[in-house]
């Protein structure tokens, strides 16, 4: 009998135990010696030399503000999912990588973010306040109210295709300039390559639908909406995608590329894998991430001879919005002034940005000129190399640099773009309220998938399967979201 | 302590201190403390993590704001509920759900019951040992290893099936674009990775069973099947039926991580293969409403809570001792 009671006794203790693990806090301290942890979310994967680089950065932060920061990064992979959750389960961090195709207007609608009023910028970013300007200010604005930090600078997010110049010539085809070359390639390959199959690239449409007609998503709400707008047409009006002309030939078009073999019908589980591992031939991305993922290629497997190829035909361009990326305080931070101070350091502070974006000067970089760099990483061992991870959060046009060894003619595509290509437009800018519409956007959202990607890949009947995409789209309510958004635009562009 | 001196000893405490055994609630309480005291920490667990958290189902009913929290957030009443009936994949998704784990129920039983009853009638130790083993393996497999396994299978150009059918000479068959094939896989599945895990709960049942009424069976002339018709399988339905009774209580909930693993964003494949998880998971992943996800977990519960208590009520008709509560 004693023995049970001391069994009893015993569980009721370590019970006691494990509840009063939860609750041990750490007493905060009054006095001003107190260093402030403030830890912070990036996109991307950990850099191999994390502690070198943070650890620089650290010693100078315990300096100018007596605070410390830890940085937590989520892998690309598990960016849709993980990014939500930190701030679903009120991770204690406070700072946060945001951008306008990672949830931003989403998250910023449901409060995730704390408001950054004009007391509080001017208090803490000066210098940021006054070198971004009015226009990327506007651009965050959600309900009204701001709750990032943009960057500042132009950049396109237009895709380019990198395709394996050795296949090419293999096939003695000419260059690659417009879809119709880009296709002749593939079907080369599809021809008489047993094991690569030519499309290893993202999406098709952006090459094949949005680019040509030069459209571009409206109310910065993902393209699962397929809602869109002319980016050279001044009218302002937005439209379904989907019930368009041009939507059924290209529908039309991506059935035939399927059946001659330009895919397989498992591309969904291998989709954007790109040329790395031989296995395809084509990889698409912007022009940027297209460069540097081609020189990389180009070092490993120069037998490739890899060539970067822009089949836009000088079509109009939307520079990115500001906010395609920028810095957000966490809505429950605790030290909100201090993470606000960090950033600015981060942004405006060369010796900061500097360590951040491109590594040790001299060890990872050597400065070509002000706004260029050449990267050293490839004279590293591959443990002591740089790669930042989503420091695009704190770019800055002023102390930005361009890779000066940019692969093959980008340098000069980009030049041309921002001289001759690029338009502006007040649609772009326009974040869409989804308060009203959210259980239509969910079950758009869920049609998208079961039905647009499965037609967009040519898996099914183009006419059946776009009736079938057609009716499902208005039972799940697309009209009600465009009439929401054509309504809400107008609102916006007349203030 | 055997069993004649612990009546000796009650008998003996009873009547050398002559007091009455208490009844009412606190009789009750000191007089099976040491049990209560037992029972102790599993309520304090379910009160932690299963009650508490019933009160966030308010969740559901709510716009959810970061800043204003759980009580703080507007109320939206049923708005949440909406996608999911605006979808027109309500009524879809349900019956797939409780279909595949209809399914799963009856395959999977069926497998377990006949492997634990093999095994506890082959001799051999080691012959024993290494088959349980090797069962029990896949069980520790992830479904997202299971996931990369199937499609390493059926992949259309360097898949494991294509090259055996085109090594014979036969036509290529793309299953990715085969929906009806894909109950079958899902099962199949299912059953490969769950099979040793369940079989040894039965044998652990089988092994329970006195081996006096199997001598005596075989004395009276019962072959081998007739002991397992006559003994073993009524023996076990107890345990049959506590274990059909757990499943069923989470009959409206889709094993997320193998649907999703096994079929990923397929969209072709989703009329016969979705799931009310995994249906969910794909309509809110980009709205990030948590209170949509929330409505859809209270439907799940609600429905699983209706369909466990009939259950449970049906089988105390029958066979009073063998329900749950």
């Amino acid at each position: 009998m004693k023995k049970a009671w001391y069994c009893g006794l015993i569980l009721v203790l370590v019970i006691a135990m494990l509840g009063g693990c939860g609750q041990s806090e750490q007493p905060v301290s009054e006095t001003q010696e107190e260093t402030t942890q403030l830890k912070m979310y990036l996109l991307g994967d950990k850099p191999a030399i994390y502690d070198e680089i943070y650890g620089q950065v650290n010693e100078m932060l315990k300096q100018d503000l007596n605070a410390q920061l830890e940085v937590e990064f989520i892998p690309w992979g598990e960016q849709d999912k993980k990014y939500a959750l930190i701030f679903a389960a009120n991770e204690d961090f406070d700072l946060v990588y945001a951008a306008n195709w990672a949830y931003y207007t989403q998250q910023a609608a449901k409060n995730s973010f704390l408001e950054l009023t004009d007391e509080l910028l001017e208090k803490n970013n000066p210098t940021s306040l006054a070198e971004i300007p009015e226009v990327a200010w506007e651009q965050t604005k959600v309900n009204g109210k701001r709750y990032m930090i943009p960057i500042s600078g132009v950049e396109f997010g237009t895709h380019v295709v990198g395709i394996r110049g050795d296949l090419r010539e293999k096939y003695s085809l000419p260059p690659i300039t417009d879809l119709a070359s880009l296709e002749a390639y593939m079907d080369a390959v599809a021809e008489n390559e047993d094991t690569i199959t030519p499309w290893g690239g993202l999406s098709t449409r952006e090459l094949a639908l949005m680019m040509p007609q030069e459209w571009a998503y409206a109310g910065n709400v993902g393209e699962e909406m397929m809602i869109g707008f002319d980016i050279a047409d001044d009218s302002a009006a937005v439209f379904s995608i989907v019930d368009t002309p041009e939507y059924e030939a290209y529908v039309q078009k991506m059935k035939s590329w399927f059946d001659k073999g330009y895919w397989n019908s498992d591309v969904l589980s291998t989709v954007g894998e790109g040329l790395s591992k031989g296995r395809f031939a084509v990889s698409s991305h912007n022009i940027l991430t297209t460069s540097s993922y081609l020189n990389t290629l180009n070092a490993e497997n120069p037998d490739w001879k890899v060539e970067l190829c822009d089949i836009s035909q000088g079509t109009k361009k939307l520079p990115l919005l500001y906010t395609n990326s920028g810095m957000a305080v966490h809505q429950t931070s605790k030290n909100p002034d201090k993470a606000l101070q960090t950033i600015e350091l981060l942004r405006n502070d060369p010796d900061y940005f500097n360590l951040t974006w491109y590594g040790v000067e001299g060890k990872h970089w050597e400065p070509v000129g002000d706004k260029e760099f050449r990267s050293l990483n490839d004279q590293l061992p591959s443990e002591e190399q740089y790669y930042p991870g989503c420091v695009w959060g704190w770019r800055n046009a002023k102390l930005w640099r361009t890779e000066s060894n940019m692969y093959g003619d980008s340098k000069q595509m980009l030049k041309d773009w921002e001289a001759r290509d690029m338009v502006q437009s007040d649609v772009q800018a326009f974040n869409f309220n989804s308060e009203q519409v959210k259980n239509e956007m969910a079950a758009v959202t869920n049609v998208y998938k079961q039905y647009g990607v499965p037609l967009e890949y040519g898996f099914v009947d183009p006419v059946e399967g776009l009736r079938v995409y057609r009716e499902k789209l208005e039972q799940a309510g697309h009209d009600k979201i465009l009439a929401e958004m054509q309504r809400q635009l107008d609102a916006y562009l007349n203030q | 302590m055997t069993e004649r001196s612990r009546i000796s000893y009650n008998y003996a405490a009873g009547k050398l201190t002559g007091r009455r055994v208490k009844t009412g609630f606190l009789g009750k309480l000191s007089r099976y403390k040491v049990l209560l005291l037992m029972l102790l920490p599993a309520v304090v667990y379910y009160f932690i993590f299963s009650y508490i958290p019933m009160g966030g189902a308010l969740v559901a009913f709510k716009s959810y704001d970061y800043a204003k929290g759980i009580f703080g957030s507007p109320w939206v009443g049923l708005e949440n509920f909406r996608f999911f009936f605006q979808s027109g994949k309500l009524v879809n998704v349900t019956v797939n759900t409780i279909l595949y784990n209809l399914a799963f129920l009856t395959v999977n039983t069926t497998l377990q019951i006949t492997v634990a009853i093999m095994l506890s009638e082959v001799g051999g130790k080691y012959f024993k040992k290494i088959a349980q083993s090797v069962m029990f393996l896949p069980y520790f497999v992830s479904w997202v290893v299971v996931g990369a396994i199937v499609y390493n299978i059926f992949n259309v150009k360097l898949g494991l099936l294509n090259n055996i059918l085109g090594f014979f000479g036969l036509l290529e068959t793309d299953v990715y674009r085969t929906p009806g094939v894909w109950k079958y896989i899902l099962v199949f599945f299912s059953a490969w990775k769950n099979i040793g895990y369940g079989s040894v709960v039965y044998l652990a049942a089988i092994m329970g069973i006195d081996t006096e009424m199997y001598e005596a069976a075989e004395i009276d002339g019962a072959n081998i099947f007739t002991r397992i018709r006559k003994i073993t399988l009524p023996c076990m339905t107890p345990t049959i039926i506590t274990l059909v009774l757990l499943a069923i209580g989470s009959i409206f909930r889709g094993d997320f991580s193998m649907f999703y693993q096994i079929v990923g964003d397929n969209g072709l494949l989703f009329d016969s293969t979705d799931v009310i998880d995994t249906f969910t998971f794909r309509s809110l992943m980009k709205t990030q409403e948590i209170g949509m996800s929330a409505a859809v977990g209270l439907y799940q519960s609600i429905l699983c809570f209706t369909i466990l208590m009939v259950t449970n009520a049906v089988i105390r008709k029958v066979d009073s001792s063998s329900a749950l509560f």
